[in-house]
């Protein structure tokens, strides 16, 4: 009886702690079968968007739209596609990133270290599109104004619709904005003649991200931000 | 061409791309990814060439030192005969030898190449690497990739049919161009190497401008054959590659055809077989005769059906006009 007591107890104590260690282990097992899983997957992606964490934003804005904006490009192409990866402007993982998304609501100031990381992230061929989310003004005054500081001599300006960026995949004539009477133009920062950071003031993201749920009847119509979000994928691909 | 595992996959093999490039393309181009990160291999020839010239100081394999690593490839299998590997894989070996990451080859009046490197953009956006470097090497490479067919003196080979066995003219013409480096010397020296690189006929030829010069060389057996010009300086101002086959070019991968083949011979009573597996010619006529006597035979074996000569169509006829005027006395009709 006492023995019967004893290996119940033995028993007793020793499940918890299997438990636990067993736990631990599914729980380590889980994360190398995805860091494996992820690991060939990346390996094998010819296409890698970074999402920009700056200041307070953590990249969350209009939570999917990165992922939605990697969907537009794998539909549109054989291109082996990566999933999104947060990244800072301070990050060494920026230089394996040749896309840079970046969307926001509110205003920022990038430090200068930031700025200076950038600089060289465009001298050595990266690209960078920028979206502001719900046509909020804040966020495309700000980017203006940090990103004119990257080239004192080139400055933020709009891209005509002459330029292929307009036509790198569909062909677009013109964008018409929703909710006032006129065209959407896209912005651009040009290094050497190069277009290497565009951006979109008008819920770009909102529109081929959440069909303009949270944008509604203003800027991009859903189909022109899709159309429009794969150009800019392609040229950056392309150029 | 270029791209990784995705480009240079088995699709490719033995289509008319695969005939121009200067590598054949690898059947188990899905063996997966390399796992580990290497570094690019010059080959001797990509250090004496100028397209890898990276800066004007320091040794090449130094400038080349701070390319970033890659992590994939395309598999390819070997390079053809005449073509000239520039890069290849430090560790991994493919059939024959390291595996090729970059090669070229004369085709034609220009000249084909491949670079089977993938996520190139790797190398320009590190941020340890130049730019420039980057942008120096592609201009190079596609400066001397244009300037191959601008030669300073033009080759053309005026016979289609080249076989072993078989002279084969060429005809020269000196290029007038208003930089050419070309001295007033007109005396140039025409080499003709075989595939192992040794000079079969060495000729000196004299080019006047714009006049073509006819040469004339004996290749005794089938292989890549280069035709090297050089000026008074003994400096190659021209060359050109020719492929002597010794097989005709519709026996070529016959197998590929077979079924096309085996058709046609049904309809015209012929033979079919593969080149490769083709018995000896005394065999085949053997078995050709032996098919056309056999259809002779079944010929005059094959009864006459009656009814379907003119005897017959003749005493039908004989038939009916007797019918005809028997009625008639009989007043029937």
């Amino acid at each position: 009886m006492m023995q019967l007591l004893c290996k119940t107890r033995f028993r007793s104590r020793a499940l918890p702690k299997l438990t636990r260690l067993g736990a631990v282990c599914l729980t380590i097992g889980m994360a190398a079968c995805t860091t494996l899983a992820q690991k060939p997957a990346d390996k094998q992606a010819t296409f890698f968007m970074g999402r920009i964490r700056y200041s307070l934003n953590d990249g969350n804005d209009c939570g999917g739209v990165g992922q939605d904006l990697m969907q537009l490009v794998s539909r549109a192409s054989t291109l082996v596609v990566q999933e999104e990866r947060k990244v800072r402007l301070t990050d060494p993982d920026l230089y394996e990133t040749p896309f840079l998304f970046m969307n926001g609501h509110n205003d920022f100031v990038l430090t200068d270290e930031e700025i200076a990381n950038l600089r060289s992230y465009f001298i050595h061929g990266g690209f960078f599109l920028a979206s502001g989310c719900c046509t909020n003004p804040n966020f495309p005054k700000a980017w203006r104004r940090e990103f004119s500081r990257l080239f004192p001599d080139s400055p933020v300006k709009a891209i005509p619709y002459e330029h292929l960026i307009y036509r790198s995949f569909y062909k677009l004539d013109r964008v018409r904005c929703l909710n006032e009477p006129r065209d959407i133009h896209l912005e651009g920062l040009f290094y050497e003649g190069r277009l290497v950071a565009v951006l979109c003031e008008d819920g770009l993201c909102c529109s081929f991200s959440a069909n303009n749920s949270c944008n509604e009847s203003k800027g991009v119509s859903p189909e022109d931000g899709k159309k429009l979000a794969l150009n800019i994928a392609i040229y950056a691909l392309t150029h | 061409m270029l791209g990784g595992p995705a480009t240079f996959d088995a699709s490719w093999t033995n289509s008319r791309l695969e005939k121009l490039l200067p590598v054949t393309f690898s059947g188990d181009s899905d063996s997966g990814p390399s796992d580990h990160d290497f570094h690019l291999q010059l080959t001797p020839a990509a250090m004496q060439h100028p397209v890898f010239r990276l800066a004007e100081t320091g040794a090449v394999q130094e400038n080349w030192s701070i390319v970033p690593p890659f992590q994939r490839f395309g598999r390819v299998d070997s390079a053809k005969p005449g073509a000239q590997v520039w890069l290849s894989h430090p560790s991994e070996v493919g059939p024959h030898g390291p595996r090729i990451l970059m090669a070229s080859q004369p085709y034609g009046a220009g000249i084909s190449a491949v670079l089977c490197l993938e996520n190139l953009w790797r190398w320009r956006l590190a941020k340890d690497s130049d730019p420039q470097t980057f942008d120096r090497f592609w201009r190079q490479l596609f400066r001397w990739m244009g300037n191959v067919g601008r030669q300073q003196v033009r080759i053309d080979i005026t016979a289609q049919d080249l076989r072993p066995g078989q002279d084969i003219e060429v005809s020269l013409q000196r290029q007038i161009e208003p930089q050419s480096i070309l001295g007033p010397n007109r005396r140039f020296l025409v080499q003709v190497e075989n595939s192992d690189k040794h000079v079969i006929q060495s000729e000196s030829v004299d080019l006047a401008d714009s006049q073509q010069t006819g040469f004339r060389f004996h290749p005794d057996r089938a292989g890549s054959y280069t035709l090297n010009v050089r000026d008074s300086e003994k400096s190659l101002v021209a060359a050109r590659v020719l492929e002597i086959r010794d097989t005709d070019v519709e026996l070529e991968h016959t197998a590929r055809s077979l079924e096309t083949l085996n058709q046609w011979a049904a309809v015209s009573d012929g033979l079919a077989f593969k080149a490769e597996e083709c018995p000896q010619a005394a065999d085949l006529v053997a078995q050709i005769r032996k098919k056309v006597q056999q259809q002779v035979s079944r010929i005059q074996d094959t009864p006459r059906r009656v009814g379907l000569n003119p005897w017959t169509f003749t005493l039908l006829l004989s038939c009916l006009t007797t019918e005809w005027f028997l009625r008639k006395r009989w007043a029937l009709i």
